[in-house]
């Protein structure tokens, strides 16, 4: 008999932002990506040992679709199959980033890299990221008034960077990108305004994603 | 004389993989496994049709 299939809401997170990322650019290859992506998942109903043992957490274990790892754990007794988790791949912790990248960028930029890089800790709180973004928008809005803002043609590229996890990735840091936790019962067309960035995913009730350009 | 067996391959424990999980994907692991435990979980089948829904609600965003 197959195990029963289900997600966590945390993993539900992962996968609308991961689906929203791709759909803001492209809908159509978002779609196929979604739909392989359950489908490779699914597979663990039939298969529940697919994934590699992670080794920390001994009752978790992982699938790699490509970029994606699918974090997930077994209920033998109740046939169950929970999805805890997903992530790219590619991510790469801030402690990893060199600090020779920090060269040749504006200061602006080479202090939203270093506060990006710090604020893994800040942000394992609630009141922490709402401390943190109130920090951006400072940054951001110092920074909108003493210079014009660069248009779409003016090449900033979007890096994946999401909390509690600040980090830019290589080859050429231009974005941020948080999460926010949204207060409880706040729904849709949140009353969030982004100055100097824009707003990206939004799960009602859960969180918002901001792009913040460096 | 035949050759002895350096090792045996165990599939019901398979070995672990050698890279590590960092700090922040354990901290997600572990959310994922306290909404587990909370029963804040959906099916896959009820996944599927919200796939169709947050493909069509960041389009949209897009477009504005």
């Amino acid at each position: 008999m197959d195990y029963r299939l289900l997600y966590t809401q945390r993993a539900l997170n992962d996968l609308a932002e991961a689906i929203g990322c791709i759909a803001e650019d492209d809908a159509e290859a978002s779609s196929r990506f979604g739909a392989s992506l359950l489908d490779h998942v699914d597979l663990l109903a039939r298969v529940p040992r697919l994934g590699s043992v992670v080794r920390r957490r001994s009752r978790v274990r992982k699938l790699l679709h490509s970029p994606m790892l699918v974090y997930y754990r077994i209920d033998e007794k109740k046939r169950l199959i929970e999805i805890l988790h997903l992530r790219h791949a590619a991510r790469v912790p801030p402690r990893r980033l060199p600090r020779r990248r920090l060269g040749g960028h504006s200061p602006v930029a080479r202090a939203m890299i270093l506060l990006c890089a710090s604020q893994r800790r800040i942000l394992r709180s609630r009141h922490g990221a709402l401390i943190l973004a109130g920090l951006i928008g400072f940054v951001c809005g110092g920074r909108a008034a003493s210079q014009p803002q660069t248009t779409a043609a003016g090449a900033p590229q979007v890096q994946k960077i999401d909390p509690p996890n600040w980090w830019v990735g290589p080859p050429s840091p231009s974005t941020c990108r948080t999460e926010l936790p949204l207060p409880i019962g706040l729904a849709t067309a949140p009353p969030l305004q982004v100055r100097d960035g824009r707003l990206g995913a939004m799960l009602p009730g859960r969180t918002a994603s901001i792009y913040v350009p460096l | 004389m035949g050759k002895v067996k350096e090792f045996r391959f165990e599939f019901e424990k398979p070995a672990p993989t050698l890279d590590d999980e960092d700090e922040e994907t354990l901290a997600a692991i572990d959310e994922g496994i306290q909404d587990a435990d909370a029963g804040r979980t959906v099916p896959a089948e009820e996944v599927r049709k919200r796939l169709t829904e947050w493909i069509t609600a960041s389009s949209t965003r897009k477009e504005h």
